[in-house]
Formats: C-alpha cells, sequence, structure tokens
C-alpha cells in the first residue's frame, strides 16, 4: 500500500513525531529530525496514540500480545484458526511456505499484559503458546520454534475502536484502539480518515466510532 | 542488518526492504504519522485523491501490530457479535460489521488493481469451540449474524475435523466457519 501511495504522490519520511501543536489554523508537527507545519493530520499509530494526542490517555490502553513462528511442516491448516483455550484466546494459521504463526495466551502474563508497552516476548507466555497446538492436536509433531516476539495492541473499554476528530486539537484526526482486530477496519477507515482530512468535517459512516458514544463514558456515566 | 530494535516478526523478517524515504520538508497540506495499515491505507486514498500526503513513520513501515499480528483479515467485531449486540445496541453492531465488510470489499479491489503481492487468500477462518459452552456460545453468535443478515456457519466436530488435516483433540466440538475470512501476509501488504 505505501509503494502504492507513492506512486500515487504520496512521500514517506522516517522520523520520530514528538508533539502535535494547533496554531493559527495549521498543526505543528515536531519531529526528532526537525518542525513542519501541516494543514491537517491523521495520527495512526494506535499503541502510540496517547504520546501524541493526550486526551486519549484512558481511551486507548496499550496491551501487549506475543506470538511465535514454528518452521515449515505439512499443510495441515488452511483456514485462519481462533481458539479460547484461554480467556484471553489463541490464533494461528500456516503459510504458503508451511510455517505456523500463533499467538495468544495473554493470560498467563501478569496483569494480562494490560498497560505493557515492551516490545519483547516473555517465557512464560510463550512456553504457553507453545502448549495449544501440542494440546489441541495430540498427533501434530515435529513443531521447531524458529522466532519469538511480541507487539502493542490497544483496547477501549467497549471494544470498538475510535475515530473521530481530535479533542480540542484543530486540524487532527485521529483512529486506533484496534483491541487486536484492527484489519478488517484497516482499508475502510483509511477512506474515510482521508476523507475528513480532506473536507474537514466527520463523515456520518464513523458516527459509531465517535468518542462521545454512551459505550465510551466512564461507567458511572453510561445510559 | 535489521532495522527493527526489537525481535522482528515473521512477517517483518520476510518482508521486502523499506521502501524509499525522504528528507522531512518544512510543510505540507496533509500528514499521515504512521505507517502501519491503516496508515498506508489512508495515505492510499489520500494520494489517490491527489492530495500528495506525507507519511512521517517512526522506525519503518509495518513496525508496529500490522507487523507483529496473526495475519488474519476476519470480518466483524471484537468480541463475539452476539455480545457486541448487547454491548452496543442492535444499529451499532450491524453497523461496525457492515463497515469491516465494506473495508474487505476494498482491500479485494486495490490489492487487484495495485497489484499487490501479499499473499491474500480467502481460505475461510474457523473459531473453534472447546466444550459445550463454548459451543453454545458460538450457536448465539451464529444466530445473531444471521438474524441482521450476516453470513457464517456453525459446524459440528465431524465438519471442523474435515478442515484441519490431523487429528482433533477430544475437547474440540465444533466451529464457527466464516468462509469468505481471508489470510495475508501483514508487512508485504503495507510495503506493496
Amino acid at each position: 500500500l505505501i509503494a502504492a501511495a507513492q506512486r500515487h504522490g504520496a512521500r514517506v519520511a522516517i522520523a520520530r513525531v514528538e508533539s502535535l501543536a494547533p496554531q493559527n489554523g495549521c498543526v505543528r508537527v515536531v519531529t526528532n529530525r526537525g518542525v513542519l507545519e501541516a494543514g491537517s493530520v491523521v495520527v495512526t499509530v494506535n499503541a502510540w496514540t496517547r504520546d501524541l494526542i493526550p486526551a486519549l490517555h484512558e481511551t486507548m490502553m496499550p496491551v501487549r500480545g506475543q506470538a511465535l513462528a514454528y518452521a515449515p511442516i505439512r499443510r495441515v491448516f488452511r483456514a485462519g484458526v481462533g481458539a479460547a483455550v484461554t480467556p484471553t484466546g489463541e490464533y494461528w494459521h500456516q503459510t504458503p511456505e508451511g510455517a505456523i504463526v500463533i499467538g495468544g495466551c495473554r493470560a498467563c502474563a501478569p496483569g494480562r499484559d494490560v498497560g505493557v508497552t515492551e516490545m519483547v516476548p516473555t517465557p512464560a507466555v510463550t512456553a504457553a503458546i507453545e502448549q495449544i497446538l501440542p494440546r489441541l492436536f495430540p498427533r501434530l509433531d515435529g513443531l521447531t520454534v524458529t522466532r519469538r516476539w511480541a507487539g502493542l495492541m490497544a483496547f477501549t473499554a467497549d471494544y470498538v475502536p475510535v475515530a473521530d476528530a481530535a479533542p480540542e486539537m484543530p486540524g487532527v484526526w485521529v483512529a486506533g484502539g484496534f483491541c487486536g482486530h484492527g484489519m478488517p477496519f484497516g482499508m475502510r477507515f483509511g477512506q474515510l480518515l482521508a476523507e475528513a482530512a480532506l473536507t474537514g468535517a466527520t463523515p456520518s459512516a464513523l458516527m459509531p466510532f465517535r468518542l462521545a458514544r454512551p459505550t465510551l463514558q466512564p461507567p458511572h456515566l453510561q445510559r | 542488518m535489521s532495522v527493527f530494535h526489537d525481535a522482528p516478526s515473521y512477517w517483518q523478517a520476510t518482508a521486502p526492504a523499506p521502501v524509499m524515504s525522504t528528507d522531512l520538508p518544512a510543510t505540507a497540506q496533509i500528514v499521515v504519522v504512521g505507517g502501519g495499515f491503516f496508515g498506508a491505507a489512508t495515505a492510499y486514498f489520500l494520494a489517490h485523491a491527489g492530495a500528495a500526503p506525507l507519511v512521517i513513520e517512526q522506525v519503518a513501515p509495518a513496525y508496529g501490530a500490522t507487523g507483529r499480528n496473526g495475519g488474519f483479515h476476519v470480518v466483524g467485531t471484537a468480541e463475539g457479535y452476539a455480545d457486541a449486540v448487547v454491548r452496543l445496541g442492535r444499529d451499532t453492531a450491524r453497523a461496525v460489521m457492515q463497515i469491516t465488510l465494506d473495508s474487505r470489499a476494498l482491500l479485494r479491489q486495490v490489492i487487484a488493481e495495485e497489484q499487490i503481492a501479499c499473499d491474500y487468500r480467502e481460505t475461510g477462518h474457523l473459531s473453534l469451540a472447546l466444550g459445550d459452552a463454548q459451543y453454545a456460545d458460538l450457536r448465539r453468535h451464529v444466530a445473531a449474524l444471521h438474524a441482521d443478515g450476516f453470513a457464517a456457519d456453525l459446524l459440528d466436530r465431524h465438519q471442523t475435523q474435515e478442515l484441519i488435516d490431523t487429528p482433533l483433540s477430544d475437547e474440540i466440538t465444533g466451529a464457527l466457519y466464516g468462509a469468505e475470512d481471508a489470510l495475508l501476509h501483514s508487512a508485504r501488504l503495507v510495503m506493496g
């Protein structure tokens, strides 16, 4: 998608955005490689959102997820598979090369890895992940781990992502809080946030994802 | 040498080298902060509309959750659909579900138009049930999906076994099957 975007005229810069400051009808974008002025900004950093939009600190909670890959084996799984061996769930699929990528077992981490932002896997969780396939498929053998990793998700209180204008930051749009389930939102959210940035108005299709929805308010304010 | 400070995922380790980057300009009409799937999609639609956006990514495209996930495209709400209906109300749950179907249609279209080689394949997705209580839960979700006009199949243990080429343990009682759900290479999707 990035190469396709570049063919249509997008540019890509590698820099860490440190803050966003709306002023005089534009947005000052402060990075570790310099400052620029933007007409509008779309924030698409999910677990890192609260670094740039402090008002969303409580809305999108970073949560660490862990996964590993097994070396290629014969074709066993064609479909993707999910299961709830632990309460937080597991998932795996076999790639065209025959490798199996599997993750989950967050329930085996202290505090379920909620609020953890170090992108490193831990022995307790990866050991639990390694027990999933042998438990569910007792005849499956030859599983050899080739790599282990971790990543950051962001969760909202009602398990629905946010997509809206950033609070009190004119010219800044934001979406995130995909709750470990962002892939099926990415394209349409991209299209709708592009529309928001181009028109300056929130598309009506984003109503279910607004920050002011009842199910996202603190419990004592709901209903 | 890897550009990743942390242990790279299977996807990050098997994706092509990151795209060419430019120096930071002094001004830009529209900036997209973040080079994951959603940021790349936003930049794609902005560029397609002629807006020449600037993407600013802190480390590399697909450095965050996109590049470290399970490689799934499974439509629907993050929690089971019947639970989402109770929590959100039926109209909102249906709207969230519909967004994911619309998003899949866009993904199919753009992958074809831009010839993005990301191993996208609609293999179907199985959500397994372990024991009778989980099977009853899946039955509830399938009923709620059907009531709102969405597709899903409830498979019994025998039908589930037919889709997995190794014997199932006794605790697997069945599955919810989404026939059009897909698998993909997340990092190649973002780079492509």
